[in-house]
């Protein structure tokens, strides 16, 4: 994907209720950083190839990149101000 | 002989080392009851997994259970992504399933594994909440997954 905006994956599946806990936590996150940051959001039972690609081996995990770069991984359920502080710090 | 004492005393220490990282390590499976298995739901440190269909869940489950069908052909690759260290508490309906699920996760490197004895049934004869949401469907994107009313 080609932007100079961070970029926050969240990979989940529909069955995992700490994802579902999580989801609404992104959609608010997407919201705040409209034209800031993109959110992406894929379920890695219907993508297992890309889940596999980027090594997940757990859900929900969340990667942060800029520009191609993985700045930032957390592998459960994390708070709104952290993944907040995360974004921030990756933008210009 | 203090050679061989000493030899003694070395492998009874090597074999209490051996068996207390054994002990650490290996996977367990405790079987509770409903009272027991509410106190480590609500203690909130592992992984609630629901082994039953999805019609079943549909008519009731325990609150923020995450939901895999034991009878799914992924099941496997499903738990998999499951974190291993998180404690897992399993149930269905009426604890059949669940011990079969609960052998399976230990095969599969989950090392804290409680099985709800009688299953949801057990549950619901204690008098404990059962939630009644619409079950999770796979073809929905996930960003409308995010809307729907599962309680977490």
């Amino acid at each position: 994907m080609k932007t100079d905006k961070p970029v926050l994956i969240d990979f989940h599946t529909v069955w995992c209720a700490p994802c579902r806990k999580m989801a609404p936590v992104i959609d608010k996150i997407e919201e705040d950083f409209t034209g800031k940051a993109v959110v992406m959001r894929i379920d890695v039972d219907k993508s297992s190839d890309v889940g596999r690609a980027y090594d997940i081996k757990g859900v929900p995990v969340f990667i942060l990149y800029k520009d191609g770069v993985e700045k930032w991984k957390h592998n459960g359920i994390v708070t709104e101000p952290e993944l907040v502080k995360q974004i921030k710090s990756q933008l210009r | 002989m203090p050679f061989n004492k000493s030899i003694l005393v070395l492998s009874a220490c090597v074999a209490l080392l051996l068996s207390a990282g054994k002990s650490q390590s290996q996977p367990s499976i405790t079987n509770v009851d409903a009272t027991e298995f509410k106190r480590l739901v609500e203690a909130g440190n592992g992984i609630i997994l629901d082994v039953r269909a999805p019609e079943e869940i549909a008519e009731g489950h325990i609150a923020n259970t995450s939901t895999i069908n034991l009878y799914d052909e992924g099941f496997v690759d499903k738990i998999n992504l499951i974190p291993k260290e998180k404690e897992i508490y399993v149930y269905c309906q009426a604890g059949g399933r669940s011990a079969e699920a609960a052998e399976i996760l230990t095969k599969n490197g989950f090392v804290k594994v409680f099985n709800l004895e009688k299953g949801l049934d057990g549950w619901v004869e204690s008098g404990f909440p059962v939630a009644k949401t619409e079950v999770e469907k796979d073809e929905k994107s996930s960003k409308s997954a995010s809307k729907t009313s599962v309680p977490c």
